[in-house]
C-alpha cells in the first residue's frame, strides 16, 4: 500500500512518514503543492494525505485538479482551520475524510486504515476470538477461558470495539465517538474509568492482561 | 458654529423686515400729513377768494403773513400763488417766483373745490416740494382763479433720510450684537460638551477607571455622561477580564511547557535505557495532550466570538441526549457512588454536538464537585412560550458567592490553589456560556455552599422559518443582548 503525504511542515511530514512506515505502509512525502499535484496525478498511490495550506498550489486546487481525472484514489485532508465551511468545502471537492490539526497519530492511522479497507471489508465473523476471549456480538455474550463474563451493555460495546480493532491503539477520542457518539473534548476521565471497569471483569480475574494502556495515546486489545 | 450663524441670519432677517416695515409706515404717514396740509391751504385760499374776492389785503394775509406766523405750525415752509384765468399773477408769497414758477405746477386735477393729494416735485437746486393746484372762483360766481400751493418738505425728507440711516445702522448693530451674543450663548451651552469631549480624548486603555463629572451639567447632558460612564464601566470590566485571561493563559501554558523542558533536559544530560526514554516520552505525551486540549478549547472560544461563526441547527429530543450524556458519565458516577438521573421531556432546535458538549461539561463538573452518596439530576422542561430549559443540579460542594460572577470566565478556577490534581483546563463553563451565546440563549447558575449548585441552560424559541438553518448570525446578536 503506497501513501502520498503532501505536507509543507517538515516535522509533520517526517513523523507521518515514520509512523505510517512502521505500520506497514510505503510512504512518499512532498512539501510543495505543485510537485504534490504532479505526484498525485501519476496515479500510483493508494491514498493521498493532503494538507490544505501549501506553498505554490493549495490543497483545494490539488484536490480539484485530481478529481477531474481520477475519481477513486481516496484523499484524506488535514486542516488547521477548524471551521465548518472548510470541512464542507473539502468534502464537496471530493475528499473522503478529514482531520483537524492538531490530531492524534492514532487517529490518523485509524482513518487511514478505514479508507484503505473501504470496499474490501470482510463481513464480521459471527464470533470474534482474541486469545482466549470469545465475543458473540449477536447475543451480546462474552466468554474468557470458557467462563461466561457478565458485562453491561456499555462494557460489551467497549470490548467489541477493542476486539474489532485488535492490535490497533484506539485513542480516547475515538472510543468516546464510537461508543457514546460524544466528542471527547471535555475535562473528563470518563473513558479511563470505563476501561478500568471493563478490565476489572475481563482482565483482573485472569493471569494474562489483554487490554493494555498506551500511556498518553490510548488503549489496545492485544492477542 | 453653523447653528450660531443660522440663528444670527434668521434674527437679521426678522429685524430687517420689522424695521423696514416700520420705516415704510412712518414715511408714508409723514407724506400723508404733507398732502393734507397743502389741501388745507388750498381750501383756505378757495374760501378766502369766495368770501373776499380779489381783495389784496385778505389774500396777502393768507399768502404772506400766514407763512411763518404763529398760527401755523412753524415747521412748515410753504408758498402760495393765485393766478387769474389767463395765467396772470395776482399775488404770491414773496420770492416764490425764484423757487417755483407757475408752469412747474401740474394742472389742477379737479375743477370744483375739492382738490386733494398733490404731486411731489424736486426743484433744480435740489429741494423737495409737494405741489397742489386748484381752480376757485373770486366771490360768488366770480371769474375763475388758479390757486397754487407748494410745501417745502426738504427738511422732512432729510429727517426721514437720517432716521432711515439710523434704522439701517441699528439693524447692522443689532445683527452684530445678536451674532456676538449667540456665539457666546452657544459657547456657554457647548462648554460641557467640550469638557466631555476632552475628557473622552484623555481616556485610553490604561485609564479606563476615569469617569466624567455629571455634576453641574444640564439635564440632557447628564444622560449622555451617565451612559458614557456606564460604557466605561463595561469596557473596564472587559479589559480587566482580558488582562486576567492573558495572565492566566500564560500561566496555564507555562506549567506544562516547564515540565516538558525540565524533564527532557534532565533526560538528555546522560544516556538512558530504552525503558527510561519511553517513560519520559509518555510523560511528555501527557503534557502535550494537556496543551493541545487547552488550545483546542481556547480556539473554540475564539471562533465562537467571531461574527462569522455558524452553527448547524437541528431539532432533536432532549431526553435522548440527557440519557446519552448520562450513559457517557455512568461509569464515573458509579465509581464515585453518585446517583445520576434524567428527568422530563422536551425537544429543542440547536446544534446537536454543541448541545452535547455543553451538557457533558456541566455533567462532568457536577460529578467532580459532588461527593459519594450525592445526586446529580439532569432535567429538561419547557417553562414558557417555547423556551426550553435544561438544568443540571448537584448536591456538591457549591460555589462561594464571591466566585459566582467569574465562574464563566475563561481559565477561572476558584479552587485552583486547593486542587493541584485538577487536570481540567478551566474552560468548561466558558465553553458552555459561549455555546449558549451562539444559540441566542443563556446559562444561569445558582449555588449554595455545602448544598450544591444548579446550572440552567435556556434555549429561546426559534422561529419555524429558521429551523435547520446554518446561519446563526441573528441569534448570535440576540445572544449578545441576552448576556448584557
Amino acid at each position: 500500500m503506497k501513501i502520498l503525504v503532501i505536507e509543507d511542515e517538515l516535522k509533520t511530514a517526517q513523523y507521518l512518514q515514520k509512523g505510517l512506515g512502521e505500520n506497514g505502509y510505503a510512504v512518499e512525502t512532498c512539501q510543495d503543492g505543485a510537485l504534490g499535484l504532479a505526484l498525485a496525478a501519476s496515479g500510483t498511490f493508494d491514498l493521498i494525505i493532503l494538507d490544505v495550506q501549501l506553498p505554490h498550489c493549495d490543497g483545494w486546487t490539488i484536490l480539484g485538479a485530481l478529481r477531474q481525472n481520477d475519481r477513486k484514489t481516496p484523499v484524506l485532508f488535514l486542516t488547521g482551520r477548524d471551521s465548518v465551511q472548510d470541512r464542507v468545502k473539502g468534502l464537496e471537492l471530493g475528499a473522503d475524510d478529514y482531520l483537524i490539526k492538531p490530531f492524534a497519530f492514532s487517529e490518523l492511522l485509524a482513518r487511514t486504515r478505514s479508507l484503505l479497507r473501504r470496499g474490501q471489508v470482510a463481513p464480521l465473523p459471527d464470533v470474534l476470538r482474541i486469545a482466549d476471549i470469545e465475543i458473540d456480538p449477536m447475543h451480546q455474550r462474552v466468554k474468557r477461558a470458557g467462563i461466561r463474563l457478565s458485562l453491561t451493555q456499555q462494557e460489551f460495546a467497549l470490548l467489541a470495539l477493542l476486539a474489532r480493532h485488535c492490535g490497533e491503539i484506539l485513542s480516547r477520542t475515538m472510543i468516546a465517538e464510537q461508543i457514546w457518539n460524544m466528542n471527547y473534548d471535555s475535562d473528563t476521565n470518563v473513558v479511563d474509568v470505563a476501561i478500568r471497569r471493563l478490565r476489572k471483569k475481563v482482565d483482573d480475574p485472569f493471569d494474562r492482561r489483554l487490554i493494555r494502556s498506551v500511556r498518553g495515546v490510548g488503549y489496545v486489545l492485544e492477542e | 458654529m453653523r447653528l450660531t450663524l443660522l440663528y444670527t441670519f434668521l434674527a437679521a432677517i426678522m429685524l430687517a423686515t420689522t424695521l423696514v416695515f416700520l420705516d415704510n409706515v412712518i414715511s408714508k404717514d409723514l407724506g400723508q400729513d404733507e398732502f393734507y396740509f397743502v389741501a388745507d391751504r388750498v381750501h383756505l385760499l378757495e374760501k378766502t377768494l369766495m368770501q373776499h374776492g380779489d381783495d389784496q389785503a385778505f389774500l396777502d394775509h393768507e399768502v404772506n403773513q400766514a407763512a411763518g406766523s404763529d398760527d401755523f405750525d412753524q415747521h412748515y415752509i410753504f408758498h402760495s400763488r393765485i393766478l387769474d384765468e389767463l395765467g396772470n399773477k395776482l399775488i404770491e408769497t414773496a420770492g416764490m417766483d425764484t423757487i417755483i414758477r407757475a408752469e412747474d405746477f401740474p394742472p389742477p386735477t379737479v375743477t370744483t373745490g375739492h382738490a386733494m393729494g398733490g404731486q411731489r416735485w424736486r426743484s433744480p437746486d435740489g429741494r423737495y416740494y409737494v405741489l397742489l393746484s386748484s381752480w376757485a372762483s373770486s366771490g360768488e360766481n366770480g371769474p375763475p382763479r388758479l390757486i397754487q400751493v407748494a410745501l417745502d418738505e426738504s427738511d422732512e425728507k432729510a429727517l426721514l433720510a437720517t432716521s432711515q440711516y439710523k434704522i439701517y445702522l441699528a439693524i447692522a448693530l443689532a445683527i452684530l450684537l445678536f451674532a456676538w451674543v449667540s456665539v457666546y450663548v452657544a459657547q456657554q451651552g457647548m462648554r460641557p460638551l467640550y469638557s466631555i469631549a476632552s475628557a473622552a480624548e484623555r481616556i485610553t486603555a490604561n485609564q479606563l477607571n476615569e469617569r466624567l463629572e455629571s455634576e453641574h451639567l444640564p439635564g440632557e447632558l447628564i444622560i449622555l455622561v451617565e451612559s458614557f460612564n456606564n460604557m466605561l464601566i463595561r469596557l473596564e470590566d472587559s479589559f480587566d477580564r482580558m488582562a486576567a485571561f492573558s495572565s492566566d493563559i500564560a500561566h496555564e501554558l507555562r506549567a506544562p511547557l516547564h515540565n516538558l523542558m525540565g524533564q527532557t533536559e534532565v533526560a538528555l544530560t546522560q544516556s538512558r535505557t530504552a525503558a527510561e526514554y519511553q517513560e519520559i516520552l509518555e510523560s511528555n505525551m501527557e503534557e502535550f495532550q494537556r496543551l493541545a486540549h487547552m488550545i483546542n478549547g481556547l480556539l473554540f472560544l475564539a471562533r465562537a466570538e467571531s461574527p462569522h461563526m455558524q452553527i448547524e441547527r437541528t431539532t432533536f429530543d432532549v431526553r435522548e441526549e440527557l440519557e446519552r450524556v448520562r450513559d457517557f458519565h455512568q461509569a464515573v458516577a458509579e465509581e464515585k457512588g453518585i446517583s445520576l438521573q434524567c428527568h422530563g421531556q422536551g425537544r429543542v432546535n440547536a446544534d446537536l454536538f454543541m448541545f452535547r458538549r455543553a451538557l457533558a461539561n456541566l455533567a462532568s463538573n457536577a460529578l467532580r464537585y459532588t461527593l459519594t452518596g450525592g445526586t446529580v439530576d439532569m432535567r429538561v422542561s419547557e417553562p414558557e412560550d417555547g423556551c426550553v430549559e435544561v438544568a443540571v443540579q448537584d448536591t456538591g460542594s457549591g460555589i462561594a458567592a464571591e466566585h459566582m460572577p467569574k465562574i464563566f470566565d475563561r481559565l477561572y478556577r476558584p479552587d485552583r490553589a486547593h486542587d493541584p490534581n485538577d487536570t481540567g483546563a478551566g474552560l468548561g463553563l466558558a465553553i458552555v456560556k459561549s455555546i449558549m451565546h451562539l444559540h441566542g440563549g443563556k446559562v444561569g447558575a445558582e449555588s449554595v455552599v455545602g448544598k450544591g449548585s444548579t446550572f440552567t441552560l435556556t434555549f429561546p424559541v426559534v422561529a419555524p422559518a429558521r429551523h435547520d438553518t446554518r446561519h446563526a448570525e441573528l441569534s448570535c446578536k440576540t445572544g449578545a443582548m441576552a448576556w448584557e
